[in-house]
């Protein structure tokens, strides 16, 4: 099994889209960590209202805030693509059966899958975590706003936020695994996945105007639920403005961070997005295991 | 060849018995049979959409046959599936690579997956096919033929008891054809290889392979060794100075005979025992016989006598 891992480890690692991919994370968070607060210093000067709210959240270690955000909203998007590539291209290439040909069963082979988009998923939260305390270190340089001084409980705040981040994408890694085995294409994997994300916000959007139960139907989306679990993050931006911070306690869509949060719980929707994920890895499986692997998979 | 001493003495190292696959409403086995001993290129012939890659996922159970047994190294398919593709190497239609991968990594991804690949095997695969000299170039710069030589170099690396090969040389020119052929032959007779190759084209199949099995219509038709299949299609020519008249005496004898266009060549299928009592009679009936030979038909005259006009189309 570790053999297994390590082969789909090195496909991933050689892969140049994984690490574009990567990269326009880091490209985001260098615009918003390390670029934003010069941009607005020079455009409006230190002492204006923008900067100062700018330089409130985006300062270290305010700004694991945003990075925490960001890695979670983006990193759905991101996950979408590299799971439906990771999974989907074996397909397109045909490379499934030769593994299949191989003697690996079917659960392993998807299991090595997994586990290998699970352990990319956590390097690149680490490295993200990183390489974002630095843009955020250089920002503060920048700016002259430079102060180094970690609040008490930081450390259990960031490894929280971290580990529901981590929940969040996991789930949406496993819809684009799902989707890419159903579809047997990148394309479908990626176009689904992506389309079930706009579909949801769309249906954020209008579900409301049908009434209150739609509304409350529509908390139920895997986005929706993802950001109610986000609410719990200590770390959050809202946290600064007091609204939805503390997970949605104001009946309605709300939420510091662009999406709304919905009455669900932190704790109901974590769980509930732990049996999304059940459910679309049993999908995954049953479906793998009882197609025939012909040509064109 | 020291392969046939060992062909049909053992147990067959793939038995086939009964396999029938239907996709739908398409029936792609309708209960072939077939035996492949140790050490020995057999090669599976049939017309496109005879069912052989059908065949060949069900062996390495990608695909799921509805009825019938299939038996690797004397074990069931499907209850030790894993225990036999540890032993088995097979490239299914053409062979499949990660684009984006240089040759040797490839083979890494590959060697990864089979587990026990000793150190320098890779290296060693990459000289036996030629390539070792382009293994860190990435296989989206690859011809055909040295995709399909990297192909032989990944199915070789586990070292394996059975290499499965499904239509090796498609889409490789002649002399990539040739080449690809006579290293499959070298698989066989120098390391020792049991070699099943797949394959549409009669003139492959009867360069490279011992035994030949013709499948139509998901059904083995014929199955021997490739003498012994084109010795029961023989015959004796006479040239005689009446075709005409020969023919119908020969017919008169109850024998199968026909005449080949133009140059006054009749022939019946008889043994060539029986030539001389023939001759006399033709001789007797007072025809002039200039030449007699024996009528060996070649692996194309028997392929479509056994497989009728062998394009019926079913999808594969």
């Amino acid at each position: 099994m570790i053999s297994l891992i390590s082969a789909e480890m090195l496909k991933i690692r050689k892969r140049r889209a994984s690490w574009i991919m990567f990269g326009i994370l880091l490209a985001f968070l260098a615009f918003f960590l390390m670029g934003i607060r010069p941009i607005i210093a020079a455009d409006d000067g230190r002492n204006s209202v923008e900067f100062q709210l700018a330089n409130l959240v985006m300062r270290f270690p305010a700004g694991f805030g945003i990075l925490v955000r960001m890695v979670s909203e983006m990193g759905q998007f991101i996950l979408i693509v590299f799971a439906g590539l990771v999974v989907g291209s074996e397909y397109g290439w045909g490379t499934v059966r030769q593994v299949m040909a191989r003697g690996a069963s079917r659960n392993r082979y998807l299991a090595a899958k997994l586990a290998a988009i699970l352990v990319s998923i956590v390097m690149g939260i680490i490295l993200a975590m990183i390489v974002g305390t630095g843009f955020m270190l250089i920002g503060d340089v920048l700016v002259d706003s430079f102060d180094p001084k970690i609040p008490a409980g930081f450390a259990g705040d960031l490894a929280g936020d971290t580990l529901r981040t981590l929940g969040v994408l996991v789930v949406f890694a496993g819809l684009a695994f799902c989707i890419a085995i159903l579809t047997r294409s990148v394309a479908g994997g990626l176009g689904l996945g992506l389309g079930w994300i706009f579909v949801e916000i769309i249906c954020t959007g209008i579900f409301p105007l049908f009434g209150r139960i739609w509304r409350d139907i529509s908390g139920y989306f895997l986005t929706n639920l993802s950001s109610s679990l986000m609410a719990a993050n200590q770390l959050d931006v809202g946290q600064f403005f007091g609204d939805g911070g503390g997970g949605g306690d104001d009946g309605g869509p709300g939420g510091g961070g662009g999406r709304p949060v919905f009455d669900v719980e932190p704790l109901t929707a974590g769980l509930l997005l732990a049996l999304y994920l059940v459910i679309l890895l049993a999908i995954s499986v049953w479906v793998f295991n009882r197609r025939d692997i012909t040509a064109g998979g | 060849m020291a392969v046939e001493t060992q062909m049909e003495d053992g147990k067959p190292v793939l038995e086939i018995t009964g396999l029938e696959k239907r996709f739908g409403d398409v029936t792609a086995l309708a209960g072939l049979d077939l035996q492949v001993f140790p050490g020995e290129v057999y090669g599976l012939l049939g017309p496109n959409g005879a069912g052989k890659s059908t065949l060949i996922g069900s062996i390495l159970g990608l695909v799921r046959p509805n009825v019938g047994s299939i038996e690797v190294f004397g074990m069931d398919a499907r209850q030790h599936r894993s225990k036999i593709l540890r032993r088995t190497g097979a490239i299914i239609e053409s062979p499949a690579f990660y684009p984006y991968l240089g040759g040797r990594d490839n083979l890494k991804v590959v060697a990864r997956m089979i587990g026990d690949v000793p150190k320098g095997r890779i290296d060693e695969m990459l000289e036996l096919v030629g390539l070792s000299g382009r293994g860190n170039d990435k296989v989206k710069t690859y011809s055909t033929g040295m995709k399909q030589r990297l192909g032989l170099a990944s199915v070789l690396l586990g070292d394996p008891d059975l290499v499965i090969l499904d239509e090796p040389t498609s889409g490789l020119d002649p002399a990539g054809a040739l080449e690809f052929r006579k290293l499959i032959r070298a698989v066989a007779t120098e390391q020792g290889n049991t070699v099943f190759v797949s394959s549409h084209l009669l003139m492959e199949v009867e360069q490279m392979c011992d035994r030949v099995g013709i499948v139509k219509l998901g059904k083995t038709v014929a199955e021997g060794r490739l003498e012994d299949l084109l010795q029961k299609g023989s015959a004796v020519s006479f040239r005689v100075d009446d075709a005409e008249r020969a023919l119908a005496l020969m017919r008169e004898k109850g024998l199968q005979a026909g005449s080949d266009d133009g140059d006054g060549m009749v022939w019946a299928e008889i043994n060539e025992e029986d030539a001389g009592s023939l001759n006399t009679a033709l001789v007797g009936a007072g025809l002039e016989v200039s030449l007699i030979e024996e009528r060996r038909s070649d692996l194309e005259s028997f392929f479509l006598e056994v497989t009728g006009d062998g394009e019926e189309a079913r999808n594969d």
